[in-house]
């Protein structure tokens, strides 16, 4: 599962990113890195970008770069 | 000219840089620390560049230089690069920093330290202010700083710079690290990328004018877009090949070389924090996360969005009225007593009186506007919804090839388009950055005001009520916008050609604003607006009266008044001695009437009327009278200058008639002299829109010419300019054609 | 004829600043992030 296609409020652990793009560097810098939880807090009126709240901070990114990185749902 | 002895190096004054994530108080900080006063505000990227201060330390004083905030060393914006270059000293003109005081997050302090590491292999000395640690304990939690200093290895202070406390405890700490020189335990590095980098240091010896740190090479080895590569590469083959031998050596490790760093740190700092932040008291809820539940909400967002930005400037138009008439009153009262002393010197008493009191006045009145504009910017921008906006406006963007991002600098531009274009700083991709400063003037700023309150006080509340001026208000401030996506559109895909832009934006907490921080932006704004109008619209007036005022034959004066008095004799059936009768009293309605008819002959032939009705043809499709060309056309060096234009012009050319208070009634009333409209208002509903139109469109703003200059090049500001002022026309010919057609 | 001259010298200076301001605008010195900026003196 990929990271856009969460629904709001459900909660994923990353378990892989596509580093091939410069984009994800600079996420990685704000600590999303496999492993991490992340939940999906917001998606903006017309479907994009999306807001994600992870180690306590709230990210917002579009579709096209949420779709590197690959999730696993967690269980609530 | 004496030459300057050159200064002895800067020894005397230790240098202190304040870095730390967008966000974390810096500036806060900063102005606690030094007792100024630099802009805080609650979204990344109020600060663009670097400003300087003054701290008094143990040792005497020190230069403090407050940075824009980065979220790490691979900088990829042009605010970050600033911050990057001053640490290790590539900025020209300033010596790397004597300590930096490492401002962090105290709710996020995973991601703050990051920062810190990088910065902690510089081998620059460091203090580590644990800002915002009333928001931590809000969260109910608590860090042990004992514990955090003595595995850091360098001082931990706790602060809170919105209430200054802990800024003496961090003072301090500065004035020890600077003789202590107190780093960061660095972090230890798999063995491979140690070898990678010496590695890369063989290879690039002899083929860079200073032998690179083994810092720099891990940036190279890290960085996709790393600005020291871009240092070195072009010129050399081996290094770039040492790069990627060093890179393939950590894939075998199982590492991403672009995540290798992260990925490094982030399990290092794992380590480093373990037990450091406790639970202390009950985790409270979050509150920002439920304001954002609805603020961020997919239908709700965008409604509280647009229902937020009509009633600002609903209440811009609304709440102003009783201050305004007391600006009028004044101004009505320092006139009469004025005018009374200057009465021995006609000349200098229109000058004064005419000129300077009626133009700046004209101008002055509108204060109240921009301060309660400048209330509820700040509030926006205080409170973290600012980046939210972005957030919800991204998708708008989107298409047209900017992001969300662009949006900031462009909601700055409201209150005035040079501190947007500043902040255009924190857009990572150079044509995207162009693209948004081409299109930040087209942001009604604070500037435009004036003209569009005056238009539709004049105009359109009269007619459908206060309502309506109001949302008439927010259309003029939509249209900038609304006209510069598809210009954005069309740059990006035929001028500048951008591909689409990332957009990864941090949205803050929303926090409470400060009263005080209100009311300095208010008080900031309505001082600047007022230093205008003693400044470059006093001495445009003054100009302007001149070139309103001269030449001034006398025989004109005997002539009209010899043809007035015969058309009245002839009008009274011959009696020649009845109308002379009513002439020798000057209060006689005759005699006003004269005296107006001898004004505005004056004025008709005055050299601004001569230059005026020049030009006016050019404006002739846009419905404008020479008058308003003048005012056009005077208002190119700054926008404003047309409410004292038009002040000075019709208090000067005798259509004021006794029921007109204020130049908006003034307005209303003014009609065609002859032509072919003679008798006709000269003002309509059209005409009026006609000219908020051009101001909305126009670049008339020398100063913001000035600053595309400086950013972009004399190029781009001229073509900006240019590309404006033809665009405003056609918008202002179009208003009034179809509005005139459609019998507005 | 006095009058004439203070009114001249009034325009000649408003002129003269006006062109100051001109002058200096063609090359920015940068403005500080929260003023908008104009035509002033050094600070
Ligand atoms: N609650 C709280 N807010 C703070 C503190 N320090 C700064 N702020 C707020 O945080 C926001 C960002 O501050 P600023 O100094 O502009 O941060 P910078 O971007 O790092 O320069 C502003 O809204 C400040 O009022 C603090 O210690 N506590
Ligand atoms: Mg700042």
């Amino acid at each position: 599962m990929r990271l856009d296609q969460l629904q709001i409020g459900r909660r994923c652990r990353v378990t892989a990113i596509n580093f091939n793009h410069a984009v994800c560097q600079r996420l990685a810098n704000f600590g999303l890195l496999p492993g991490q939880e992340v939940e999906m807090s917001q998606i903006a009126p017309f479907g994009d970008p999306i807001a994600i709240t992870f180690g306590g901070q709230k990210i917002s990114l579009r579709r096209r770069e949420a779709a590197l990185v690959e999730v696993e749902l967690i269980a609530v | 000219m004496t030459t300057t002895i050159a200064s002895p190096p800067a020894q005397q004054t230790k240098q202190i840089a304040l870095i730390g994530n967008p966000n974390t108080g810096k500036t806060s900080l900063f102005n606690c620390l030094t007792g100024m006063r630099q802009r805080v505000g609650n979204y990344p990227g109020v600060t663009v560049e670097k400003k300087l201060g003054t701290v008094y330390l143990a040792q005497g004083p020190a230069t403090l230089i407050d940075l824009p905030g980065a979220y790490s060393l691979a900088a990829s914006s042009l605010d970050e690069r600033v911050a990057v270059d001053v640490l290790s000293g590539h900025l020209p003109g300033m010596e790397r920093p004597d300590a930096v005081v490492c401002v962090v997050d105290a709710t996020n302090l995973k991601r703050n330290l990051f920062l810190a590491m990088q910065i902690a292999e510089l081998g620059i000395p460091m203090v580590i202010a644990l800002n915002l640690w009333d928001s931590l304990e809000a969260r109910g939690q608590t860090i042990d700083v004992d514990e955090l200093e003595k595995r850091l290895g360098v001082p931990v202070v706790a602060t809170v710079a919105r209430k200054s406390t802990g800024v003496s405890e961090l003072r301090e700490a500065i004035s020890n690290a600077i003789q202590q020189e107190r780093c960061i335990a660095p972090m230890i590095w798999p063995e491979e990328v140690d070898e990678a980098v010496k590695e890369i240091q063989i290879a690039a010896k002899g083929h860079t004018t200073v032998a690179l740190t083994e810092l720099e090479v891990r940036r190279m080895l890290f960085d996709a877009g790393s600005a020291v590569m871009r240092r070195v590469e072009s010129q050399h083959e081996t290094v770039r090949n040492a790069v990627q031998i060093g890179r393939e050596k950590l894939r075998k490790l199982g590492l991403n070389p672009m995540a290798a760093e992260a990925v490094l740190c982030y399990k290092h700092l794992e380590k480093l924090l373990e037990g450091i932040v406790k639970q202390a008291g009950e985790a409270k809820g979050e509150k920002s996360e439920s304001i954002d539940k609805l603020m961020l909400h997919r239908i709700g967002g965008l409604t509280i969005f647009g229902v937020l930005m009509y009633v600002v400037f609903q209440a811009v138009y609304s709440w102003a009225g009783p201050l305004m008439d007391l600006i009028d009153v004044a101004k009505g009262a320092v006139q009469g007593v004025v005018g009374g002393w200057l009465e021995p010197w006609p000349i200098l008493g229109s000058l004064v009186t005419d000129g300077i009191i009626e133009g700046v006045g004209a101008f002055v009145i509108f204060l109240p506007q921009i301060l309660i504009l400048f209330f509820f910017i700040s509030l926006l921008e205080d409170t973290g919804y600012m980046a939210r906006a972005a957030f919800l406006m991204d998708r708008l963007f989107g298409w047209c090839g900017l992001n969300g991002k662009s949006f900031v600098p462009m909601l700055s531009s409201y209150a005035c388009a040079i501190p947007g274009i500043l902040a255009t700083r924190t857009i990572e991709d150079p044509k995207a950055r162009m693209v948004t400063i081409l299109v930040a003037p087209l942001m009604s700023c604070s500037a435009r005001l004036p003209v569009y309150v005056l238009l539709i006080g004049a105009f359109v509340e009269p007619r459908y009520g206060v309502r309506i001026a109001g949302l008439a208000l927010f259309a003029m401030h939509l249209l900038g916008l609304a006209i510069a996506i598809p210009a954005a559109w069309l740059l990006t895909k035929y001028v500048v050609k951008t591909k689409p832009q990332p957009f990864l934006l941090e949205l803050p907490p929303y926090r409470v604003p400060r009263m005080q921080d209100v009311l300095y932006r208010m008080w900031q704004a309505g001082k600047e607006f007022i230093g205008r109008a003693g400044t470059i619209i006093l001495a445009i007036t003054i100009i302007v009266w001149a070139l309103l005022y001269f030449p001034r034959p006398v025989e004109l004066e005997a002539q009209v008044t010899e043809q007035f008095t015969a058309q009245q004799i002839a009008a009274n059936d011959g009696h020649a001695d009845l109308v002379e009768a009513e002439l020798a009293d000057p209060d006689s309605a005759l005699s006003v009437e004269l005296g107006n008819k001898i004004d505005s002959a004056y004025t008709n032939q005055s050299y601004m009327a001569r230059i005026g009705k020049t030009i006016q043809p050019v404006f002739e499709l846009a419905g404008f009278d020479w008058k308003i060309t003048v005012g056009v056309v005077a208002s190119f060096p700054a926008r404003e200058v047309i409410i004292s234009t038009l002040g000075v012009i019709y208090s000067l050319g005798g259509d004021v008639d006794e029921d007109s208070p204020d130049l908006k009634t003034t307005l209303a009333n003014a009609k065609w002299p002859d032509g072919p409209h003679a008798g006709q208002p000269i003002f309509t509903l059209a005409v009026a829109f006609s000219i908020m139109v051009f101001f909305a469109l126009c670049q008339q703003c020398g100063a913001t010419v000035a600053v595309i200059a400086k950013e972009l090049g004399w190029r781009w500001a001229m073509a900006s300019f240019v590309s404006m002022t033809a665009m405003a026309w056609i918008g202002s010919v179009l208003v009034y054609q179809i509005g005139t057609a459609l019998g507005f | 004829m006095t009058e004439v001259t203070i009114v001249a010298a009034i325009v000649l200076a408003a002129g003269y600043y006006l062109f100051r301001c001109w002058r200096k605008s063609s090359k920015p010195q940068g403005c500080g992030d929260n003023k908008s900026c104009g035509c002033r003196r050094k600070r």
